[in-house]
């Protein structure tokens, strides 16, 4: 087919083949993360700036869930192209040290941050982080009727066929499952499950979904994460936040957490960049963002509209054992469950 | 010297029998389906069984969902797309236009745009038959163009002759029944085709509320991270396509490959039926109100309290490299292997068939299956194989790889539709296939070439499963970074996005029609 094969073709073709082959020769380093873009992005672009290092970001998505970046993860094992997890909680760090993907690294910037809030052997760090708080619409439930523990959500007739969670395969709702099977044992925890399908509950998309429902008023209340409550606080939505069971189990806390994956092309500016979001710097710009990200960090402020960790009541969870739990739950309980509920 | 005797071959071996022609187009459809196979193999020698409960719930789901759409499009697009091939209308050029726009939005931003309209109206939640027939609407967007473009191409096939004397004997009732008959087969595949699509798209559902398989498929993938169980039920979804598609492909594709082969006709003008032309208006007017201007309204609607131009702008400008690199890679590699297989498959009636079966056969299957196969290759083979399957060029030869069905189609049309009268004077005259292919086919076809480059670049960059799983890290397009912020960002900002995309489809629409035209 020589009319294709003029020189002029040829020069395109070796443009696109260079466009589209080429990697950049600049200092980079590879950051996959189930953080939301528009909250990455910019800790990102100010990692940029201070190190001169670029930084290529591959993030997750919520709602949709089909990328299945940590899926991605695993079928890279073998030759990452990541050199940085940074999950939005610590669930899938921690599957990545049981499948042998992450490496140990305990970043110098990690001493002031609580012990508790990362993995013991290093193979992840946690820094600021979100809570799951109920948010209820305040046209339909009056400040002094709020539900105050998630198990209300699953007894109360008043809330019957009112209440939306997200779906609980997927995200930090998953983490807040299996952390509820961890901390009550099986038992109770599939009986609070089944309360809530008997109770109505309506299983949404995610928990952005969560939060416009309950915005709009299609449901009275609904468990969702603390960046979602500040959101619908922020678009004037009547909305109000519950930190619950705050005299019972407490409230779940959700640190971030960073990984530095094994083998990863450029692990010392992977190294870099995880220290730099174990900075104050980094917790100061999750707490002033959109995101109000509750910072780990002693020094650093609380977003005023948020309560300060150290005010809460915290769910005493072993972050460790989540993920084991999870795989089991995400084969078979939790999973039959959202069948049941996927209405 | 091998140049030399390269430069001898006849031109008429583009139209006599070959070993050549088998070979090239088993390889092409084995190209197409390569990457899925080493998935397809984990799942067949796997021991657990996917079928639990949910799942045949979610497979009665799609089955639900994949017939609505099937049965309805092929009730609304057919009668459509016959009006509008037989009878001229106002506003003809422009309402055509409108149609196809939902053919080149991923789905997930119509469903985003009729889960706002469900807002307005209340309906936000309600059972599984509200959450049904939001998702039968939504994948009835693309369905219903596809089918009303498939009949109207294949209804402007009828020779003057033909329609006048069925009008002279029965009138335009009788000639309608006829031609809806004529051009039944044509119509009822591409509704077929679109039902099928629907299993292997998790978007609408899941944002509607009724999940079916694809969306188990997710859930084995990206929850329980479990490989082996994802790869068998995308096997199920697979054997279940191929049930439908088969028999489908065997029946139907020699009527098509019948239709597709050019014909020396006399086409019928278009009529001026003052009657007939409003309801065209009518019915065209109806479906583009239904399938794009109400699931728009959705999506403009948080606009309305802010519109971030600036901010939607800085995420285009972004994705917009990405974007057209894939589309582009993916229009040339797609075009360039439509037309070797149209040349291969020729003017012989089975190979015709075999490709016209094997296009079908690709254009099923789910598109992540390819791509994950590509993900365990990239990570199997040695770094130097990088620039090859880890790379923009990997995503652009995966989304060249899922839409070749469309530019083959468009290529066996072109190549239909040449004499095989001039290839065979040329062989007389002593001219080399090289001399026939650069004088005569190549212009030939070159504005079928230009038009399928054009399809494929729009529906690859309006697809988003292959290029999640594949980007290079930092390697967004415009539609997966919409996907990816669409459940935290601002409302607004998810809409601009959105409405720049549509706006962007519909400029390189009208621009690729006028090239088209031009050429």
């Amino acid at each position: 087919m020589s009319f294709l094969l003029t020189r002029r073709a040829a020069l395109i073709a070796f443009l696109i083949v260079q466009g589209v082959t080429t990697a950049s020769a600049a200092p980079e380093v590879v950051v996959y993360t189930s953080v939301d873009d528009v909250f990455a992005r910019p800790i990102a672009e100010q990692f940029t700036k201070k190190t001169g290092i670029q930084v290529r970001l591959v993030p997750d998505t919520e709602e949709t869930k089909s990328t299945g970046l940590l899926n991605r993860m695993i079928a890279e094992k073998s030759r990452p192209q990541a050199d940085v997890f940074w999950s939005g909680d610590p669930v899938r760090a921690e599957v990545l040290k049981l499948k042998g993907i992450a490496s140990i690294y305990k970043s110098p910037n990690a001493a002031e941050l609580p012990k508790e809030y990362s993995d013991p052997e290093g193979y992840w760090t946690g820094f600021s982080a979100r809570v799951r708080v109920i948010l209820y619409n305040t046209t339909q439930i009056a400040k002094d009727q709020a539900p105050e523990s998630i198990f209300d959500l699953a007894s109360s007739p008043g809330l019957r066929g009112k209440v939306c969670i997200a779906n609980p395969l997927f995200g930090t709702t998953s983490m807040q499952a299996a952390a509820l099977f961890v901390a009550l044992g099986d038992e109770p925890a599939r009986n609070y499950f089944e309360g809530l399908s008997r109770n109505g509950v309506k299983m949404v998309s995610s928990n952005g979904e969560v939060r416009r429902r309950v915005g709009e008023g299609d449901c009275a209340a609904g468990i969702a994460d603390s960046d979602d409550a500040n959101e619908v606080v922020k678009d004037k939505k009547p909305v109000g936040i519950v930190y619950p069971d705050e005299s019972g189990i407490g409230t779940l806390i959700v640190p971030n957490a960073t990984v530095l994956v094994a083998h990863g092309p450029n692990p010392d500016n992977g190294k870099k960049f995880i220290d730099f979001l174990l900075t104050p710097e980094t917790e100061r710009a999750l707490a002033e963002s959109d995101a109000a990200q509750l910072p780990l960090l002693p020094n650093v402020p609380t977003p005023p509209q948020l309560r300060a960790i150290g005010t809460l009541h915290p769910m005493h969870v072993d972050y460790g054992k989540l993920a084991l739990k999870l795989d089991d739950l995400s084969r078979g309980y939790l999973r039959e469950w959202a069948t049941k509920n996927n209405r | 010297m091998g140049n030399e005797e390269q430069q001898m071959i006849s031109c008429d071996v583009l139209e006599k029998p070959g070993w050549w022609r088998e070979i090239s187009l088993v390889t092409i459809i084995f190209l197409s389906l390569g990457p899925a196979l080493p998935l397809l193999w984990v799942a067949v020698t796997e021991a657990s069984s996917p079928l639990t409960g949910g799942f045949a719930l979610a497979v009665w789901r799609s089955f639900v969902v994949a017939t609505a759409v099937t049965g309805l499009s092929l009730l609304a697009g057919l009668p459509a797309g016959l009006l509008s091939a037989m009878y001229d209308f106002p506003g003809r050029r422009i309402l055509l236009a409108l149609l196809a726009i939902p053919l080149l939005v991923p789905s997930f931003l119509w469903a985003i745009g009729l889960s706002q309209v469900r807002i307005v109206l209340g309906l936000q939640s309600g059972g599984p038959w509200l959450g049904a027939i939001s998702t039968v609407f939504a994948f009835l967007a693309p369905a219903l163009p596809l089918v009303a473009y498939m009949t109207l191409v294949s209804a402007r096939r009828l020779s003057k002759g033909q329609v006048d004397a069925v009008r002279l004997v029965g009138g335009e009732r009788l000639l309608f029944v006829y031609a809806a008959r004529a051009v039944l087969p044509s119509a009822l595949l591409a509704a077929i085709l679109a039902g099928i699509l629907t299993l292997s798209d998790p978007g609408p559902g899941q944002i509607l509320g009724y999940s079916g398989i694809a969306y188990e498929i997710l859930v084995s993938f990206s929850a329980s991270y479990d490989f082996a169980l994802a790869a068998q039920q995308c096997a199920v979804l697979t054997g279940l396509v191929l049930v439908v598609a088969v028999p489908v492909a065997i029946f139907i594709a020699p009527r098509v490959a019948v239709e597709i082969l050019g014909r020396e006709i006399n086409l019928a003008p278009l009529a001026r039926n003052a009657c007939a032309s409003w309801i065209t208006v009518g019915v065209l007017s109806c479906i583009v109100l239904l399938t794009t201007l109400l699931p728009l309204t959705g999506i403009v609607r948080p606009l309305f309290g802010e519109f971030p131009v600036a901010r939607a702008f800085g995420e285009i400008s972004r994705t917009i490299r990405d974007t057209l690199l894939y589309a582009l890679t993916a229009g040339v590699i797609a075009t360039a292997m439509g037309i070797w297989m149209a040349l291969a498959a020729g003017r012989e009636r089975q190979l015709r068939r075999l490709a016209l079966v094997g296009v079908f056969l690709v254009l099923s299957l789910p598109p992540s299956l390819n791509a994950l196969g590509m993900v365990e290759l990239g990570t199997i083979a040695p770094a130097w194989l990088d620039p090859l399957l880890r790379s923009r060029f990997t995503v652009g030869l995966a989304l060249a790889l899922r839409f070749l069905p469309v530019a083959a189609v468009l290529a066996m049309r072109s190549f239909g539709s040449t004499s095989p009268s001039q290839c065979l004077v040329g062989a007389v005259h002593g001219v080399t296939l090289s001399q026939f292919l650069h004088r005569v086919l190549g212009p030939a076809m070159l504005p079928a070439a230009v038009t399928a480059c054009m399809v494929v670049a729009l529906e690859a960059t309006a697809e988003v499963g292959t290029v999640l799983l594949l980007r290079p890290p930092g390697a967004d397009s415009i539609p997966v970074q919409i996907f990816t912020v669409m459940a935290n960002a601002p409302e607004a900002l998810v809409a601009a996005l959105c409405i720049f995309y549509v706006a962007g489809a519909a400029l390189l629409l009208t621009l690729g029609w006028i090239l088209a035209a031009r050429i």
